[in-house]
């Protein structure tokens, strides 16, 4: 609308310099024109009258002047003699009997003063009467003709005879005191020009006309292109979720995006000209202030947090970011930046607080749980050490007593004669079922340090320090080097890792003690001991040729006290539960994989960070 | 010298009666005397004439799970007090736990033995401990 009203604006502007200028040249030429015009009337009418000055004087000299008639019927040029005067009147007459005129409407005129009246000596163009009728002195007619008459000479512009708009030139003839007036119609003189004067202007009408069409048909395109370009760069500012603003040197708003009616409810013709610092929180409204004004802090500044006023006057968490403006002379003169509505986020934060808080209370509790279930762990190492034993003591220690007791009863009843069957009984089944109690009880007994010892093992303090698993692997190898006189060994890529080398150790002795002690009785054994590097861990492999697991067993190997397979090797059924309690310590897992007959692969990693 | 008394501090009365019986076997002829828990052991000793003292002096076997008071309590009153610090005593538990084995010791006793469960061991340790409280000198206080 408004590029529409420029358009025709330009056009309107366009038009009136092209008119004036046409005006201004045709008032120009017009002026031209009429001051040659002029010239060359007055040369013809003081030729023509310096002629017929000289046709008067020849026909003086040869004309007696007439002297019966009588002097108030010698007419207007009584100086001369009558008859000369009406020779060269005749003469006149007869030399403008020819002569049409000059133009479309000049002619000569050529008169006298005859009582107080003109009177015109020869016929006019534009009056059919041959002989014209002559007009008061003092009219409004006439008037280059009277100044010729009143011997003047010169140019004007007046009303002839017919009270008609002329250029005239008019010039006194001595000699027969006549007045000739060479003239010319205003209108013959200014035809030319106003017909011009239309047929340029229309003529450039047109041409505008045609000029506009054309600049409306290119500039439209670029008109179109601008506006596309500015919608995009507006949209760009105005569409974003982000408040874009700019204030003056005292932080006055003097550009608002549209968006801030979302974020703060302000109109926008409210919120221009609004101080943005009064819009802060008055906590930080002084800090805000230096920021935006004073002339030390002129420099950018990001992701600044302040609470900001709405409409509804509460507060809103906004993130501001912007960069001085300086006008061309380098002074300061305002920011301009953006600002984010941060609520949503700030609430997210409070509930993560929240929710770490809960968490941390949760860790606490969960924590509080542990330590008493260690508590109780402890209690029961402490059971297993002392409530186990106890009886165990007792139970041993008299059976080991009625041993004796029943030692000293034989001892006496070989002396008396007593049944043979109550000899045998304490003879024979009485110690027979004493060493049955006893064994059990050593069972019991290895049970329990087991159990004590694996308690004990998970509480040991770990010492993490570098360890070289070669040197551990070796180690373990060389202690068992009777074992391996019929098996390869080879090791690969074995690293020196932070681990706790007696954790190490045990883990190592009791998969290659396993590996060795389950080689298949023919052929020869073989043992492969590798390592890979994961990002977090490292993976070892110990693989066996062995005697292998059945499928079905390998879940329960690393249960306590569980044996599988063919009980043929001594075990307490506790070491892969050591291993696994070990590796778990030291952040990894154990899995093993096995086919009965082709052997056995055990698979652990270990943490390179321990926590 | 020579012990007058030997107080056998033990709520385990099995254990109490099979520790007597192998001190009967290694040859110890005095006084045995058996208490279920640690305040009947800390009420004999009160009772004790402190004029005379050397002749009273009884040898502790100290259990340490007791109800009422358990030998460690009882041991850091005995080894607490200087009337009855010079008195040896000598922890007899079922319980091997490095931490109160360390406790013990650092309270003041003079040995610390647990209970083995094979009775030929068992046997040996209290011959051993015959032949300690013979050789054993009191300490002063300190």
């Amino acid at each position: 609308m408004q590029e529409k009203r420029s358009f025709y604006l330009l056009l309107l502007i366009m038009s009136i310099v092209a008119l004036v200028t046409m005006a201004v040249t045709n008032v120009i030429l017009y002026q031209v024109a009429f001051k040659e015009k002029s010239q060359s009337l007055v040369e013809t009418a003081q030729s023509q009258a310096r002629l017929i000055e000289a046709m008067a004087r020849y026909n003086r000299r040869t004309n007696r002047v007439n002297w019966e008639t009588p002097v108030g019927e010698r007419g207007p040029t009584s100086l001369l003699s009558e008859r000369a005067a009406a020779d060269t009147i005749a003469q006149l007459k007869d030399a403008h009997k020819h002569y049409v005129g000059f133009g479309e409407t000049g002619e000569f005129v050529l008169a006298g003063i005859e009582a107080e009246k003109i009177v015109f000596l020869l016929s006019h163009r534009h009056d059919k009467n041959t002989e014209p009728k002559p007009i008061p002195l003092y009219s409004e007619f006439a008037e280059p003709m009277r100044r010729a008459l009143f011997v003047q000479s010169g140019v004007m512009t007046g009303k002839d005879y017919r009270g008609i708009e002329v250029l005239a030139a008019y010039e006194p003839v001595d000699v027969l005191n006549f007045g000739i007036v060479a003239k010319i119609d205003m209108a013959e003189i200014r035809a030319p020009f106003i017909r011009g004067a239309v047929i340029t202007w229309l003529i450039s009408l047109v041409v505008i006309f045609l000029g506009s069409i054309l600049f409306r048909k290119i500039s439209n395109p670029i008109v179109e292109k601008i506006r596309d370009s500015e919608k995009q760069y507006r949209s760009l500012v105005e569409d974003i979720n982000e408040w874009v603003w700019m204030t003056d040197e005292k932080g006055v708003l003097i550009y608002s995006s549209p968006v801030v009616v979302d974020l703060l409810g302000y109109l926008h013709s409210e919120i221009i000209g609004q101080s943005l610092i009064d819009l802060v929180d008055e906590g930080t409204r002084n800090a805000a202030r230096k920021r935006l004004t004073r002339h030390e802090h002129k420099s950018e500044f990001t992701n600044l947090n302040a609470h900001i006023i709405n409409s509804q006057r509460e507060l809103v968490p906004m993130e501001f970011s912007a960069s001085p403006i300086f006008d061309d002379n380098g002074d300061f003169s305002g920011y301009r930046g953006v600002a984010r509505d941060i609520s949503e986020r700030v609430k997210a934060e409070k509930m993560q607080e929240e929710y770490q808080q809960t968490l941390e209370q949760q860790v606490e509790e969960r924590t509080i749980d542990l330590q008493e279930i260690n508590e109780e762990l402890k209690n029961f190492t402490y059971i297993v050490s002392h409530d186990l034993r106890s009886p165990l003591v007792s139970i041993v220690g008299f059976s080991s007593e009625i041993k004796e007791d029943i030692d000293d009863v034989e001892t006496s009843l070989s002396e008396i004669d007593v049944k043979s069957d109550i000899k045998e009984i304490v003879a024979n089944t009485i110690p027979e079922s004493l060493g049955f109690i006893n064994k059990a009880a050593e069972k019991m007994e290895g049970l329990i340090n087991n159990i004590l010892a694996l308690s004990r093992m998970g509480r040991r303090e770990l010492i993490i320090e570098q360890v070289n698993s070669v040197d551990i692997v070796n180690r373990n190898l060389k202690a068992i080097a009777y074992q391996l006189e019929d098996v390869d060994v080879s090791l690969k890529a074995l690293p020196v890792l932070a681990s706790d080398a007696i954790s190490l150790e045990q883990i190592f002795g009791n998969l290659l003690g396993n590996a060795v002690k389950f080689l298949q009785s023919e052929g020869r054994g073989k043992i492969e001991i590798w390592a890979e590097e994961q990002q977090d861990y490292w993976q070892f492999y110990i693989r066996d040729n062995g005697k292998g697991i059945a499928e079905q067993d390998i879940p329960h190997i690393f249960e306590l006290f569980k044996r599988v397979g063919e009980q043929q090797a001594k075990g307490d059924g506790m070491g892969l539960t050591y291993v696994q309690t070990l590796v778990r310590r030291l952040g990894g897992k154990i899995s093993c994989e096995s086919t009965l007959g082709i052997g056995t692969t055990f698979k652990f990693s270990l943490a390179k960070r321990i926590n | 010298m020579q012990f007058s008394t030997i107080l056998l501090v033990d709520d385990e009365s099995a254990h109490a009666t099979l520790v007597e019986r192998n001190l009967r076997r290694v040859g110890f002829l005095r006084e045995i005397v058996k208490l279920e828990n640690g305040q009947q052991a800390l009420d004999w000793l009160d009772k004790m004439d402190p004029a005379n003292k050397e002749m009273n002096t009884p040898f502790i076997l100290l259990d340490i799970n007791m109800p009422v008071k358990n030998g460690i309590e009882v041991l850091a009153e005995i080894k607490g007090n200087k009337n009855t610090c010079h008195i040896p005593v000598v922890m007899l538990s079922t319980t091997d736990n490095p931490e109160e084995i360390e406790q013990c010791y650092k309270l003041g006793c003079n040995a610390y033995i647990t209970k083995p469960i094979m009775h030929d061991e068992f046997q040996e340790k209290i011959r051993e401990l015959g032949l300690f409280m013979n050789i054993i000198t009191l300490p002063k206080y300190h």
